[in-house]
């Protein structure tokens, strides 16, 4: 599905704005625990997603695109910078209720982000349950059925654990459960990447009707480029803890100017510039030289401490 | 070529689609068949099995109704009777006391069982609680863990002993005794459990969306911990009444004149040849009752291990 | 009734003799309930060619990577008509035990996850030369050379210092660059990957997949390619099976999976994965699976084809459309 033509008006306040965010964590030695390192996982980052639109952060590990999330939804402490979540300027004060009735979250592996011994019931009623969001088991269960029936799981099915569904299922109970408080943003972390070609495209679809639907704001974390494609009004690539290019997928994705998002384009095996010869060097200059050859180039900004990302540099860190 | 309808109903059609073939996996899956199943093949699966169940089983029943049943006394003493042979009046004879044997042998059943499992339930509370704060607070388990280490390094017995001395003897004590001993296996377990589970994405989706530790602990681990922890109670239920029996042998366990196995062999060992009936129905029961249930608890394990295989968490 | 004649059972096409042949291969796993993961499989893959069998999680794929070695005796029955590699045949029960006489010279594995499966508590170049002692029969020496050799021939260019590594030490592509090169260093007939990018990043796999095609040219090996990703498979793979529900459904020449596939599977894998450049919809396909335990005759995918009909129940055998290309369908012939 192509991106839909025209976001929506930014009525208002945004879903979220990041200004100046900065992320480091520091890399201690294994017995004594003394800081030999430092790791800038997100550094002086701005991000904007407007109310009921979707913007996309798309990078690779190591990009920080996984730490950003984790700060907007309060799992990080950052060192600078702000989130605002639906006007709410949020931090480490902020009361759990506060937060979780504007952010909730889908995560990536289905198969292990339900508690596995809990009902479907009970895992969407989870957060109403945890903020007292209700006023009485009636209005509990209704709100319940209705999230479950919202995403194509129908209500008989609610005394069923998550072992009896099959991934794509237990992604839409997660959404389910993202949904039910009703928040403003709701963060998908590669919510389909674990899911089976046949399946992730009923999930990107449901996921856009419930947007048009309820007027929920995404920010969609993805290396997939193609799904940013389908469903998100905005994209900004991330390399290496800071923002490379931004701007509507259309266009980023038709002409990238940065080096590291063209790198991105042409790794895609269903890009029609795609091919083997590109990532195959001669045999006489190996491997390295393709890896430098792609991120160095015009568009890099000139700040020094930008390094060349040889071979080992880019495989860095396990993958987020 | 597929054509595709935006609308919420065809995300129904989609989820539902899969429905009919699911249906059957679904229903094998069901909790109560489950656990029906479970227990079935657990305490009938094989011949062994049920022999241990109705052994236990028979004990139990034997705790609780004997003393109702048996006619004799077991506490009150009948000199000009003392050492007489099983009869009509005393079925298993009586001890040096005058004391009828079979009553005291119920009665101590009763007394074995029960503090055996108070020691189990409060083991399985004290301990999983241990373990699980550990498990939360990395530096604290730092001290907590050692603490559990230190105590499970001394000999079971021995730290048992030394407690009674210090507490004094008393059915109270016994069972604060016996526990201190156990609850070290049941923090290790769940510390262990608490540990691994936190990292899994369900525990970070539940810290996400605000639930606190408490509630993650009850809501969202305990039922994925029982298997592990029901292993350790029948392990601890089989050790806590062999360890009762011991200090009770050594005079160090439940205070004369409240019936024991353990009381009853060691003073039954005095008079092994004069007065046979005396020692020996004590040996069988705690033999066979200890025997059945650490089997049981072997087949526990080997069946919650094969679901283990086959299932997920 | 079609007059398509049901697809010859030995498809040896391409390049002359085959390197690898498969017929009739059925794999079940001994569950509760047997499930048949793998349902008479036949493919075969010539000298210097690559295959790549598609499917979605539960087509069987990885079964019929993991039974081709042996790998599954303990928990599945495995069994064939025949399986040959470079021309010798070979029984079930000769790959069941230990020792194996397939492994390494003329089968070799590349999987998901190299940091599980190499060793973790020896370096990479005592694997490297242990395996290149047991298969080839070097001395010391000789293997360190060699293994140094084999380091560069993956990519990694400073091969000696990276010999004292171990596992964990390294990132996820070069992990697999080594586990790449461990797999090659017995020069065997065949490479098996399984899934050998999924757990890479983009860049990173396309890269690990150019090293394997360098690799299978320069040293005329077959690959056979699992994989789950069909446009990967189709542009990087000489020929394309795609299997469904522990049956293969189409067969054919890459370009002619890719632009030409008769299977409504196949379509709908096309139309349902993400394009790049966003020009096409993304069209998903209703349904799930089946539940492998308990599936029926008839065609196993027609609870979620749109155009399945009646002859659909019975069930269906592979045909030949010519050109090498076979499809499970009968509505095959005629217009895509």
């Amino acid at each position: 599905m192509s991106a839909p033509a025209v976001a929506p008006t930014a009525v208002g306040v945004p879903a979220l704005e990041v200004a100046g965010l900065c992320k480091q964590f520091r890399q201690l030695s294994p017995v004594l625990r003394r800081t030999v390192g430092v790791l800038d996982a997100v550094r002086d980052v701005d991000l904007q997603v407007a109310a009921g639109s979707t913007t996309a952060l798309v990078g690779e590990s190591g990009s920080g695109k996984t730490t950003l999330a984790r700060c907007v939804l309060g799992l990080e402490r950052p060192e600078a910078g702000t989130v605002d979540i639906g006007g709410l300027r949020t931090g480490p004060r902020t009361r759990a209720k506060e937060r979780a009735t504007r952010v909730q979250v889908v995560f990536q592996d289905p198969n292990t982000s339900l508690t596995p011994r809990m009902d479907l019931r009970s895992i969407v009623a989870e957060p109403l349950v945890v903020h007292r969001a209700v006023a009485d088991r009636r209005e509990l269960e209704a709100r319940v059925l209705a999230a479950l029936e919202s995403v194509g799981i129908p209500a008989s099915w609610s005394r069923r654990r998550p072992r009896e569904l099959s991934g794509g299922q237990r992604q839409r109970v997660a959404i389910a459960r993202a949904l039910v408080l009703r928040p403003s943003l709701i963060v998908l972390d590669e919510p389909v990447s674990a899911l089976d070609v046949s399946v992730q495209a009923q999930i990107i679809r449901l996921l856009r009707d419930l947007q048009d639907e309820y007027g929920v704001a995404y920010l969609l974390i993805s290396h997939d480029l193609a799904i940013v494609r389908a469903i998100a009004h905005s994209v900004s690539v991330m390399y290496r803890g800071q923002v490379v290019e931004a701007g509507v997928p259309g266009q980023v994705l038709r002409e990238p100017r940065h080096p590291y998002t063209q790198s991105l384009l042409h790794a895609e095996p269903s890009h029609p510039a795609w091919s083997l010869d590109f990532f195959d060097p001669s045999p006489a200059t190996g491997e390295a030289d393709a890896g430098r050859a792609m991120t160095r180039g015009p568009g890099r900004t000139g700040r020094g401490d930008d390094a060349p990302a040889d071979e080992d540099r880019t495989d860095d860190e396990p993958r987020s | 070529m597929v054509v595709g309808q935006s609308t919420l109903g065809q995300a129904v059609g989609g989820a539902v689609a899969g429905a009919a073939a699911l249906d059957r996996t679904a229903r094998a899956h069901r909790p109560m068949t489950v656990l029906r199943d479970n227990l079935r093949t657990l305490l009938l699966g094989t011949p062994l099995a049920v022999a241990c169940t109705a052994v236990v089983v028979f004990w139990v029943v034997v705790a609780v109704i004997g003393p109702l049943v048996v006619p004799g006394e077991p506490i009150v003493t009948d000199v000009g009777a003392r050492l007489s042979a099983p009869s009509a009046a005393h079925w298993l004879g009586t001890d040096e006391f005058g004391r009828d044997v079979a009553a005291r042998l119920v009665s101590g059943a009763r007394v074995s069982l029960t503090l055996a499992s108070i020691t189990v339930v409060v083991c399985l509370v004290v301990g999983t609680l241990l373990g699980a704060v550990a498990g939360f607070n990395e530096r604290l388990s730092q001290v907590l863990m050692r603490v559990v280490d230190a105590v499970m390094a001394i000999p079971g017995l021995v730290l048992a002993i030394v407690l009674m001395a210090v507490l004094g003897q008393g059915l109270g004590t016994i069972v604060i005794a016996l526990s201190v001993v156990h609850i070290p296996l049941f923090a290790r377990v769940a510390f262990g459990e608490v540990r691994a589970l936190k990292e899994l994405e369900f525990a970070q989706a539940a810290s996400a969306l605000g639930a606190s530790r408490w509630r993650i602990l009850t809501r969202h681990f305990l039922p994925s911990m029982t298997s592990s922890l029901t292993v350790q109670a029948s392990y601890v239920l089989s050790t806590a009444i062999i360890t009762e029996a011991s200090l009770s042998f050594l005079g160090a366990g439940v205070p004369p004149p409240t019936p024991s196995w353990g009381a009853e062999i060691s003073s039954g060992k005095t008079y092994l040849f004069t007065a046979p009936w005396m020692l020996w129905p004590a040996v069988i029961a705690l033999t066979t009752l200890v025997l059945a249930v650490s089997l049981l608890g072997d087949r526990l394990r080997d069946v919650l291990d094969f679901r283990a295989d086959g299932g997920s968490l | 009734m079609s007059a398509a004649r049901p697809a010859s059972p030995s498809p040896a096409r391409s390049s002359g003799t085959a390197r690898l042949e498969v017929r009739g291969l059925s794999v079940t796993y001994r569950t509760a309930v047997p499930t048949p993961a793998v349902t008479d499989v036949s493919f075969s893959v010539g000298v210097g060619e690559s295959l790549a069998i598609v499917g979605e999680s539960g087509s069987g794929k990885s079964s019929v990577a993991r039974a081709l070695g042996g790998l599954l005796r303990g928990s599945a029955d495995v069994a064939w008509d025949e399986l040959a590699i470079d021309g010798r045949s070979f029984r079930p029960a000769q790959l069941a035990g230990p020792s194996n006489p397939v492994a390494g010279t003329l089968l070799s594995y590349v999987f998901q996850e190299p940091k599980s499966y190499l060793n973790p508590s020896l370096r990479i170049g005592s694997q490297l030369r242990e395996i290149l002692g047991t298969h080839l029969g070097m001395g010391r020496r000789e293997a360190t050379a060699e293994a140094v050799q084999l380091l560069g021939d993956v990519g990694i260019p400073d091969g000696a210092r990276r010999m004292a590594d171990y596992p964990h030490q390294l990132s996820g592509g070069l992990a697999q660059r080594v586990a790449i090169a461990m797999a090659i260093a017995p020069r065997p007939v065949v490479l098996v990957a399984d899934e050998p990018t999924s757990a890479l990043d983009v860049t990173v796999a396309a890269r690990v997949v150019a090293l394997l095609r360098r690799l299978q040219r320069a040293r005329g090996m077959s690959l056979l390619h699992i994989t789950h990703n069909l446009y990967l498979a189709a542009r990087s793979s000489d020929r394309v099976a795609v299997m469904y529900a522990g049956q293969l459904v189409e067969v054919g020449d890459a370009a002619q999976v890719l632009t030409d596939g008769r299977m409504p599977y196949t379509q709908g894998l096309l139309a349902a994965a993400p394009s790049a450049d966003g020009m096409r919809e993304m069209v998903p396909i209703p349904g799930a699976p089946p539940d492998m335990r308990f599936v029926g005759h008839g065609c196993r995918f027609r609870e979620r084809c749109p155009l399945a009909a009646d002859p659909c129940g019975e069930d269906v055998a592979l045909r030949d459309l010519g050109g090498g290309h076979d499809v499970r369908c009968w509505r095959a012939e005629g217009a895509a």
